[in-house]
């Protein structure tokens, strides 16, 4: 990630740039320490350990904490240095990306804290199949987008940000949901959506990933609306 | 330079208006989203799904007249916070009306599907309760207030209990098969957007939040690591000597 | 608004006037010692009376009091004028502030210059209003271009409102200003509505049977067989029947519409309850349904007791209609202040909320099929709302899909007698109402 090397850099104009760098590779660390509970996440739902949810709780306080001292960092450089251009662009995107990566956070901890809950999880085996393959897409496709991030790759990006919500997976798993005959259907159906409906945002927040990624690299308003879509 | 504060200022109270006036148009979609769902107009879904164009084309505008807020006008703090606070909320506004988009998508997929009046009733209080949220939202936003805006995660319990009871009927409906499997599933759907309406109206409370005063939901989390690795650094001290 | 423009130049011209006046009258006095000043003086008042175009005073040449008497009548009939201007000013924006719509006039550079009480609605707006707040904006722009605009504007509220707004652009092009009016359409629209449906439905509701009939005899004429003879013969009685019901209904309506109350009289709560509970009785048995009602002792409405009963008979009938088997129906009534409130509740299918505003009109039906079912004439609620009109009461109805309805019914109380006992110890004249009807078993 190299934004905007300036080629009339005094010491002070040096000093500007990298910390522009800097910028941009604490967003790509926040990015990994959501990965990490995203992870997390995923081993909480398919074994229901304990140990590993208090783990991700604890996590999700450092990706706060990133957060906020991201969008200081920006701040501080928009009032500094009255960016322009690319430079501009990189902060705004990073004032973007930034509540997204804490937003999926949020939503991996959501399906986390259903752990105490497990047994009603894996109730109904064909629901809790869907459950793992969307888990198993969301994380692909917020891998992708922390990839694009990370490398500006504009195609890759590209396809993260067309990604068409998976409508398939949650349709799925209300048809199993409401096949299941069991006493404790409503309990187990309301834990099951929560989870659902977590990755399926988690998918949906890393398809605007991608559409900020786009921006950033192109500059181009257009790739906005494509993130409205 | 008073003049130019001036402008600034005019701009700022600009993308303001323009906030609400995206915010009008999500809040007119609930009513009329719910309407055409509940009456089978397959012509008033394919008008509103064509409607989200205007939504986006001026979430669009906001944005773009923001980042020439910032680039050209140097804002200080509390200014600066404005500003990012509008561009969050052109994000949540925006996603609320394409969750109504979905709904009309939905009402096309279960086109003449028999719903029992039940589950209109709860159709239609969960849409009344998205809408009111989202009006209090823009009411925190437009009045700076900020104990509005951290208030409105309370008030989004109803609908969550509402969406709760929804998914109940849906499955008693289905069971006493008054509701076809297709339906039962594109009804559950249709109950999500709801609630997601309300966790963005929530979000836009604590932006506003954020906007008045400063802090970010984050902090919390932020302070309760801190006080961690305090206390770490406690226990090392006392166990060193 | 150009006769606001005029009477604004004329106020500036006064000002202009009396500034001109006072100068001359100053620099007349300053000269007035000089005798041989005085030709002079008299020549720059009459250049001055000139100029101005007033009227000189004619006869012999004595000097310049009779011009300053001129120049101050000029200047009194113009501060006159200019106060009378003032307060035509503010009679216009009395009457702008009287029109139900919004005025918004706009100087060429499109700043608001002009606005009267009902556009307060739209500046600054939030909501629904902002939308209709940006449209003007919109429209008033093409409008200073030179171009009319109107667009209608739908809003789904809660309440759902209709708008128009119209801009017009006003004074000569490109210097000009422009107008816009916001009209709220909705009461218009919905009258639009029951008129038409008014008409489509009363044509429906007594051709069909009537065609049904004429259908039925045709097919008599020519059967034989005495048994289907008579299964015709049944139905066309049922169609005739029904025809007959809408038809009283219909009469029924139009007297009551009349609003004749004849003489108000003291009518007992608990006597209009039971008669009413009474007549719905044999069809809340046929149907599975417990009707129950609760009336206090002593409780009087003043009015006509057989469009009371007609009125409650009405709510009950509907609320049978649209409760499931095995259901029940509610009647209350308790005395409040010099109101008596009388409810009917069910818990039956409910009425969806886009429909409760129509639910009183004639003919409305939320739900056609289920109406057919059970042969309802369509004409029941707006019975009920005449009825009220008539005793200058009000009814209300809550509903939830789902989940029931409740009309209630406010009617004024009857005066307390004139005896001057305290009426809390007392019955209202007359035997002692029953307290209540003893509920309706469920049928076995």
């Amino acid at each position: 990630m190299s934004p905007a090397a300036s080629a009339d850099g005094g010491p002070a104009r040096q000093h500007y740039t990298a910390e522009l760098e800097q910028l941009a590779l604490q967003v790509e660390m926040m990015g990994v320490l959501v990965d990490q509970n995203l992870e997390r996440m995923r081993d909480v739902l398919r074994g229901g350990d304990a140990s590993t949810a208090t783990q991700a709780v604890a996590a999700d306080d450092r990706i706060d904490a990133m957060n906020v001292s991201l969008m200081e960092r920006c701040y501080e450089l928009l009032r500094r240095e009255a960016p322009v251009a690319s430079d501009l662009r990189l902060i705004v995107s990073v004032l973007r990306v930034t509540p997204e990566l804490e937003r999926i956070g949020d939503l991996a901890l959501r399906v986390v804290k259903l752990q105490p809950d497990h047994e009603l999880l894996v109730a109904v085996p064909r629901a809790f199949d869907v459950l793992e393959t969307m888990a198993d897409h969301a994380i692909d496709r917020y891998r992708d987008a922390l990839r694009a991030w990370s490398a500006l790759d504009l195609d890759l990006a590209d396809r993260v940000a067309a990604e068409a919500p998976p409508g398939v997976a949650a349709t799925q798993l209300v048809e199993a949901l409401l096949a299941y005959g069991g006493t404790d259907g409503v309990a187990v159906t309301l834990r099951t959506m929560v989870a659902g409906q977590a990755l399926d945002r988690i998918a949906d927040h890393a398809a605007v990933l991608g559409a900020r990624v786009r921006y950033l690299i192109t500059g181009d308003p257009d790739h906005l609306a494509a993130e409205v879509r | 330079m008073a003049e130019q504060r001036k402008t600034f200022h005019q701009e700022l109270d600009e993308i303001r208006d323009e906030i609400v006036q995206l915010a009008a148009l999500v809040s007119e979609f609930i009513p009329r989203g719910t309407e055409l769902l509940l009456a089978n107009d397959m012509r008033g879904a394919l008008s509103l799904i064509e409607a989200d164009d205007e939504i986006d084309a001026l979430t669009l505008r906001i944005e773009e007249q923001c980042y020439h807020v910032l680039a050209l006008q140097q804002p200080m703090a509390s200014d600066l916070r404005s500003i990012v606070t509008a561009v969050w909320l052109t994000g949540e506004l925006e996603r609320s009306g394409d969750l109504m988009v979905n709904v009309a998508k939905a009402a096309r997929r279960i086109y003449g599907a028999n719903l029992d009046p039940r589950l209109r009733g709860l159709i239609e209080r969960m849409s009344e309760e998205a809408a009111r949220l989202m009006k209090l939202a823009i009411d925190a936003y437009v009045e700076r207030n900020a104990s509005l805006g951290a208030a409105l995660d309370d008030i989004d319990d109803t609908l969550d209990q509402l969406h709760r009871d929804y998914i109940e009927a849906i499955f008693e409906s289905h069971a006493d098969h008054h509701l076809g499997l297709q339906p039962a599933v594109q009804l559950a759907l249709i109950g999500r957007y709801y609630e997601r309406i309300g966790d963005h109206a929530v979000n836009i409370g604590q932006r506003v939040q954020y906007m008045v005063t400063g802090w970010l939901p984050e902090q919390t989390g932020a302070a309760r690591l801190r006080a961690r690795a305090d206390g770490e650094v406690d226990e090392g001290d006392t166990s060193s000597p | 608004m150009t006769r606001t423009a005029v009477l604004a130049m004329a106020e500036g011209a006064v000002a202009g006037l009396v500034l001109v006046v006072a100068l001359v009258v100053a620099v007349a006095a300053w000269w007035l010692g000089a005798a041989t000043e005085r030709r002079r003086q008299r020549a720059v008042l009459a250049d001055s009376v000139r100029r101005l175009e007033l009227d000189e005073p004619t006869g012999p040449d004595d000097g310049p009091e009779p011009l300053v008497a001129v120049l101050e009548r000029a200047v009194r009939d113009l501060r006159s004028e200019g106060e009378l201007s003032a307060h035509a000013r503010g009679r216009l924006q009395e009457a702008m502030d009287a029109l139900p719509q919004a005025v918004l006039i706009v100087d060429a550079s499109g700043e608001l210059v002009e606005r009267n009480a009902a556009a307060e609605t739209f500046v600054a707006a939030r909501h629904a209003d902002a939308l209709v707040e940006a449209a003007v904006a919109e429209l008033l722009d093409a409008a200073l271009k030179g171009e009319a605009a109107s667009r209608t504007i739908d809003l789904f509220g809660p309440p759902r409102r209709v708008l128009v707004v119209t801009t017009t652009p006003l004074g000569p092009e490109g210097a000009g200003t422009a107008v816009a009016v916001v009209d709220d359409i909705t009461e218009r629209r919905r009258l639009e509505a029951v008129r038409t449906d008014f008409v489509a439905n009363i044509s429906h509701e007594l051709k069909t049977p009537v065609g049904a009939i004429g259908l039925l005899a045709e097919t008599l004429e020519a059967e034989d067989d005495p048994e289907v003879v008579e299964r015709l013969a049944l139905r066309i009685q049922n169609e005739a029947l029904r025809v007959g019901r809408t038809i009283e209904d219909l009469l029924d309506l139009s007297r009551i519409e009349l609003g004749e109350v004849s003489v108000p009289e003291p009518v007992e709560v608990g006597r209009i309850v039971d008669e009413a509970v009474a007549r719905i009785r044999p069809a809340a048995e046929q149907a599975g349904i417990t009707v129950t009602a609760s009336v206090p002792d002593a409780l009087v409405v003043a009015g006509d007791r057989r469009q009371l009963t007609s009125a409650l008979s009405n709510l009950l009938d509907n609320a049978v209609k649209y409760s499931d088997r095995g259901g029940s129906v509610e009647v209350d009534a308790v005395g409040r202040d010099d109101e008596v409130v009388l409810t009917v509740a069910d818990h039956g299918i409910g009425i969806p909320s886009r429909d409760i505003e129509r639910v009183f009109e004639r003919f409305y039906r939320v739900d056609q099929a289920r109406s057919r079912e059970t042969g309802g004439t369509g004409l029941g609620l707006a019975i009920v709302r005449h009825v009220v009109a008539n005793h200058h009461g009000s009814v209300e109805v809550d509903s939830r899909l789902g989940e029931g309805s409740t009309f209630t019914l406010v009617l004024p109380a009857a005066p307390a007698p004139t005896s001057g006992e305290v009426r809390d110890d007392e019955p209202a004249a007359g035997a002692p109402a029953p307290t209540s009807s003893p509920p309706i078993p469920e049928r076995l």
